[in-house]
């Protein structure tokens, strides 16, 4: 029986290769214009972290890549945090009652507030977001390239998000999409991203306090983006390559842009104003330094800090710190090769 | 004398069906730079049932197939490969070894059972190891081949041919024309 199982572990060892993948282009934050190989498989968790006037908040998503055809790269992911209550906050979007009118009803003020931040949530699954894009463009030369591509992505999260902006990531349900740009020459690479978020909407029926009053009907349309994002990498190690069982350092520096809408809130199909800093439209752009180590070409790992540049984003607090692990899967009936260098091709 | 003239003219006839002999595929790779990806062309050509083994220069983004032996290669597979991993095609030369090879007015080159054209007009024999760089559409970049187009003709009398080019010829001369 061990035997068998022995054997068994080894075939499938055997069938599995894995393959590293990575270099300046792959960035931590931003979707490069270059694809998945085809037919390879790869696995990514990534995890952030900040801190909210004293309350942690923490979400990891799991991220599953695959290489449909050398231009054509699928991807879909699936998140869990603690950033969420299971239904909007109650101070968000609430309501007082004036007097009573002389036809009998009661004269209703709906307002928004700015929440009281770090209350505790507990960990839940947001959702599952999905992501595909398509290469056109590649101008290839030795050492360098020029790649577009358009991407569109699909996000099927539920979370009661308190905030404007969308995120089909983590925070909010709808449809994206976009160009990438990427440019690699040697040691550099520059890549640039432009899309648009379309969020839609949050409903629920929030308990009015006043106990005896029924539900009020609540829907949050969060507001439409811009998205401009731009990242630089750039090869620190190895000066020369020699062997592929050399140690990787890519450093980077990724800057996020978002510009978005107010968001539009209905309680009871009443317009509400969105006066709270969070439900307010903004524009604003992060910066988020970071380095990249690829060990033995087995294994990608990731560390960055977000800060804010030019105003900020109400999603989350600074520093944000972000990490990865990746690996890719290469499916191969043959038997891998002899990591280190071979030989030089004869001139 | 009439002897050697003689074995001249039938040494001559049938020195051209001596069988001659693709040794290795060299392969250059555009639009990368790290090792890893250049793992990943690695892994994707490994896929071949063809190819015995790879080794790849990091440094110069390129690589040698050593074929495995009696057994037809595609040349359009190793270049799919390179392409499948995310990358492209700079060049793939053949190293073919030629025995005292006579070339035939059409430039027709018959190598085991493919048929190469050389595009340039070459009188005498080949003898020797020669670099021969495959000319198409998948072999090389868009940019190069546009230069080739229109020099394209097949005048092997065959279906399928392959337009090569040489680097360095090696000609034998102790023989008559």
């Amino acid at each position: 029986m061990r035997f068998l199982l022995r054997k068994l572990g080894t075939t499938v060892v055997g069938c599995l290769w894995l393959l590293q993948l990575s270099a300046q282009e792959l960035f931590l934050h931003h979707e490069p214009a270059s694809n998945v190989p085809k037919g390879a498989l790869g696995v990514r968790f990534f995890a952030k972290t900040y801190n909210e006037f004293g309350q942690q908040r923490n979400a990891g998503t799991f991220r599953l890549m695959y290489g449909l055809t050398p231009k054509l790269t699928l991807m879909a992911s699936a998140t869990t945090s603690n950033h969420h209550a299971p239904t909007l906050p109650f101070d968000l979007i609430t309501h007082t009652h004036g007097a009573t009118l002389p036809n009998g009803t009661t004269q209703t003020t709906f307002f928004t507030n700015n929440i009281r931040r770090g209350r505790p949530y507990s960990y839940r699954l947001n959702g599952f977001y999905f992501y595909g894009k398509y290469r056109f463009l590649t101008i290839d030369g030795q050492n360098k390239h020029f790649r577009m591509a358009i991407y569109g992505e699909y996000s099927l999260v539920t979370s009661a998000h308190d905030e404007a902006e969308p995120n089909l990531l983590d925070d909010t349900k709808g449809y994206g999409g976009g160009l990438l740009a990427t440019y690699l020459n040697k040691r550099f690479a520059v890549s640039l991203t432009a899309g648009m978020i379309i969020p839609k909407k949050y409903t629920e029926l929030q308990q009015d306090p006043d106990q005896i009053l029924p539900a009020i009907f609540t829907e949050l349309q969060y507001g439409r983006a811009v998205v401009y994002d731009l990242a630089f990498g750039y090869l620190l190690y190895p000066k020369k390559y020699e062997s592929y069982n050399q140690n990787n350092v890519n450093i980077y520096l990724e800057f996020i842009g978002r510009h978005y809408q107010a968001a539009q809130i209905t309680q009871n199909g009443e317009n509400v104003a969105p006066s709270a800093f969070a439900l307010r439209e903004n524009n604003y752009v992060e910066i988020y330094p970071g380095i990249q180590r690829i060990i033995h070409s087995n294994l990608r790992l990731d560390f960055s800090v977000g800060l804010p540049l030019i105003r900020q984003s109400y999603n989350h607090f600074y520093p944000v710190f972000h990490f990865g692990v990746q690996q890719y899967f290469y499916f191969n009936k043959k038997k891998p090769a002899d990591p280190k260098l071979i030989s030089t091709t004869k001139k | 004398m009439k002897i050697y003239i003689f074995s001249a003219f039938f040494l001559s006839l049938i020195l051209p069906l001596q069988a001659q002999q693709l040794l290795s595929v060299e392969l250059g790779v555009n639009g990368l730079t790290c090792s890893q990806c250049t793992r990943s062309v690695e892994m994707s050509l490994r896929k071949l049932d063809f190819i015995e083994n790879i080794s790849m220069n990091l440094a110069e983004t390129s690589g040698k197939i050593i074929l495995k032996p009696d057994m037809p290669v595609d040349f359009e597979k190793i270049a799919q490969a390179i392409v499948n991993a995310g990358f492209s095609v700079r060049y793939l030369k053949l190293n073919v070894a030629f025995e005292t090879y006579k070339i035939a007015e059409n430039a027709c080159l018959k190598v085991g059972e493919m048929y190469l054209v050389l595009l340039e007009k070459k009188e005498g024999f080949l003898n020797g190891e020669m670099s021969l760089q495959l000319i198409g559409e998948k072999f090389m970049p868009r940019k190069a081949f546009k230069t080739y187009q229109n020099q394209l003709s097949n005048p092997c009398q065959v279906k399928k041919v392959y337009w090569v080019t040489s680097e360095k010829s090696v000609f034998n001369v102790g023989l008559e024309k």
